[in-house]
């Protein structure tokens, strides 16, 4: 076949044409430059709906194409073929021509000239090909792209922006400079994207046909904060398509609903803490009250021995008064007392040593640190969250701490994290409540946070029901929730994962049983990246 | 007679091999460059190029981004370019001539086509005396 593409045999060359043109679904316009005669093959008039015999003899008019073509296309099109002829530039235009059951069909037209030694053009062959289909189909699809105030685009692996159709982008958005054909080094100066784009290159096809997620945040010229959301999807091993969309507005809500959640959380911990706190100042109040009544009782034992001993001084007590002493002693209940009262005292001070560590906790909850990542004492975290999220836990379970005392500081918004392991503990207690219901019987949530290289390891174990499998993919979803309405908001998990791997760099998992429990397990990074941790409110 | 100067920028070295081979037996003189960057300091460097011939994509600046610095740089010496592609498009041709290109190749691209473009080129510029 080679002989006939590239040879100079002219039989194996008029065989391979003659197979060419049989073959071809294109309509095929031969135009004699020097004697203006044009001859059409039969596709190009079946193209149209000219086959019929009747027509034969208008279809071989030397106009017939110009005449058919839309006279909107007609003069670009003839401007076209000038530029080939005269100069330097392919013929390649789509036009509508004109069929003859009525309206129009979009026709790719492509032409190449054959030229003498002096470069002077003889002749032209046109290639009419039918794209209505897909040009049909590509007006229905960029009708479908414009509707969306997303921006759109392909990029090459060489950084090449392909078929950019720009949203709407806000004053100051870095997106805005995009431009179709240059790379995004030229017209973007944030690398962000990029780096992430030539990482995604670099995995696996596979891999990167899940579409990814990257947030960047820039900066207005008011310097207020633009976000915005790309999503990434492989769409060919040399191609991804990125789809950029403005989440400013969408931001702000969520800043706001996640400060709202956070007074939510801590108006409904206020009822349990003050439950927590009324337990033992009943108690104290009982034991102070015991110790009253104790101390009358003694001081008046006390009046009575004073008086014997004064007495005493002259002449010493009578049988009567000894034995009216004994009567007292037994009627005052004294061995009783004298054992009672430094225990009333101590369980008393046991008491308001609980009451003053729940305030020191729910002190250390409530104002954790800034909102920003800060070196943070996590088992400090921890251990004030455990106890003031005591209410609800303690009916149901036993709360196991197994903190690694030689833990460093991490860098971590408290306030934040703070919620999410009470959302945790939250969780757990609701997963051990279906497991034991009423029954008296307790189960088990261990706690432990540890590190390894680069991250700390918090995890939270319950001995709770175990997350259904139909569950498991969707936990971290906003407003998913398997709990009865009133008990849960779909929140919880949706707000963890957004506090540890959006906020915190890190990551978010759980290993789950059914009817063993779930453990979740959080990574968060040791070192905040400088590049990273950024990640303004 | 010195030859004439055609500068292909081209990051793919089989690429710029075959202009060289095409256009020097036919009496021109090739130089190379392997991206848009190296490209734009040549152009401004050589002061009697005929024409340069630029690849579209190119990793780093693409074809366009050297057109645009060709446009905004504006100095009188610089050359017609000519873009050489293996996709064609409507718009990218259309913005290839807004932005002031002379000529669209289609790669792969016949070495005779190549010369008869060259010439053609030549042809318009001493034609228009410059």
């Amino acid at each position: 076949m080679s002989q006939a593409f590239e040879g100079n045999d002219l039989a194996a060359k008029a065989e391979l044409l003659e197979l060419l043109l049989s073959a071809t679904q294109d309509g095929i316009v031969d135009w004699n430059l020097q004697t203006s005669e044009v001859t059409y093959n039969a596709r190009w008039k079946h193209l149209l709906g000219f086959d019929g015999a009747e027509h034969a003899e208008y279809c071989d008019q030397p106009d017939a194409w110009r005449d058919l073509m839309h006279h909107e296309d007609r003069p670009h099109t003839l401007k076209l073929i000038d530029d080939h002829l005269r100069q330097s530039w392919p013929l390649y235009t789509t036009v509508r021509m004109r069929h003859r059951h009525g309206g129009y069909r979009h026709v790719l037209v492509r032409g190449v000239a054959r030229r003498d030694a002096n470069d002077k053009p003889l002749r032209l062959v046109l290639i009419f090909s039918d794209i209505n289909e897909r040009i049909r189909g590509e007006e229905r699809q960029r009708a479908l792209v414009s509707a969306l105030p997303d921006t759109l685009f392909r990029v090459r692996s060489d950084g090449t922006i392909l078929s950019l159709k720009r949203g709407v982008e806000r004053e100051g958005s870095p997106f805005a400079a995009l431009r179709e054909g240059m790379t995004l080094a030229e017209t973007l100066t944030d690398s962000r994207l990029r780096t992430r784009l030539e990482a995604t290159f670099a995995e696996p096809r596979e891999v990167s046909e899940e579409a990814q997620t990257l947030g960047i945040t820039s900066t207005a010229s008011s310097g207020a904060p633009i976000h915005h959301d790309i999503r990434i999807v492989r769409s060919s091993e040399d191609e991804l398509v990125c789809i950029v969309r403005d989440v400013t507005d969408q931001r702000g809500l969520e800043d706001r609903l996640l400060q709202s959640q956070k007074l939510g959380a801590i108006g409904q911990l206020a009822a349990g803490v003050a439950h927590e706190i009324n337990t033992p100042m009943q108690f104290i109040g009982d034991n102070l009250h015991f110790a009253k009544t104790a101390i009358t009782d003694l001081l008046t034992l006390l009046d009575m021995f004073r008086s014997t001993v004064e007495a005493a001084v002259e002449t010493p007590p009578s049988e009567a008064r000894r034995s009216e002493l004994g009567q007292a002693e037994i009627d005052l209940d004294f061995e009783y007392t004298r054992d009672a009262l430094p225990t009333a005292i101590d369980r008393s001070l046991t008491g308001i040593e609980r009451v003053t560590s729940i305030v020191r906790a729910m002190k250390t909850f409530a104002h954790p640190g800034g909102d920003r990542l800060a070196p943070t004492d996590l088992k400090a975290l921890i251990e004030s969250t455990v106890m003031v999220a005591t209410n609800e836990w303690k009916y149901v379970a036993d709360v196991v701490l197994q903190l690694d005392q030689h833990l460093p500081p991490v860098p971590c918004i408290g306030g934040e994290l703070n919620q999410v392991v009470l959302n945790l503990i939250v969780n757990a207690s609701h997963a051990i409540a279906d497991v034991v219901g009423d029954s008296g019987d307790k189960g088990r949530i261990s706690i432990s946070a540890g590190y390894d290289a680069t991250h700390a390891v918090i995890r939270v174990q319950d001995s709770g029901t175990g997350i259904p499998e139909h569950a498991r993919a969707k936990v971290f979803e906003p407003f998913f929730t398997t709990k009865d309405v009133g008990k849960g908001t779909g929140q919880g998990l949706a707000m963890a994962y957004n506090c540890v791997v959006k906020r915190h760099k890190g990551t978010i998992d759980f290993e789950t049983e059914l009817g063993s429990g779930t453990t979740f397990v959080i990574r968060l990074p040791l070192l905040a990246d400088a590049n990273k941790s950024g990640a303004p409110l | 007679m010195t030859p004439n100067k055609v500068l292909i920028i081209d990051d793919a070295e089989t690429m710029r091999r075959s202009v060289v081979d095409a256009l020097t037996p036919a009496g021109f003189s090739v130089l190379t460059a392997s991206d848009g960057f190296r490209g734009i300091a040549m152009l401004k460097e050589t002061r009697d190029l005929c024409l340069v011939i630029i690849d579209l994509n190119m990793p780093g600046m693409s074809g366009f981004g050297v057109l645009e610095w060709m446009r905004k740089d504006a100095s009188p010496h610089l050359p017609p370019a000519v873009f050489m592609t293996t996709e064609i498009s409507s718009s990218a041709l259309e913005r290839a001539k807004g932005a002031g290109a002379v000529g669209w190749l289609v790669k792969p691209c016949r070495p005779e086509q190549l010369v008869a473009v060259a010439n053609r080129i030549l042809a318009k510029r001493s034609e228009h005396g410059s």
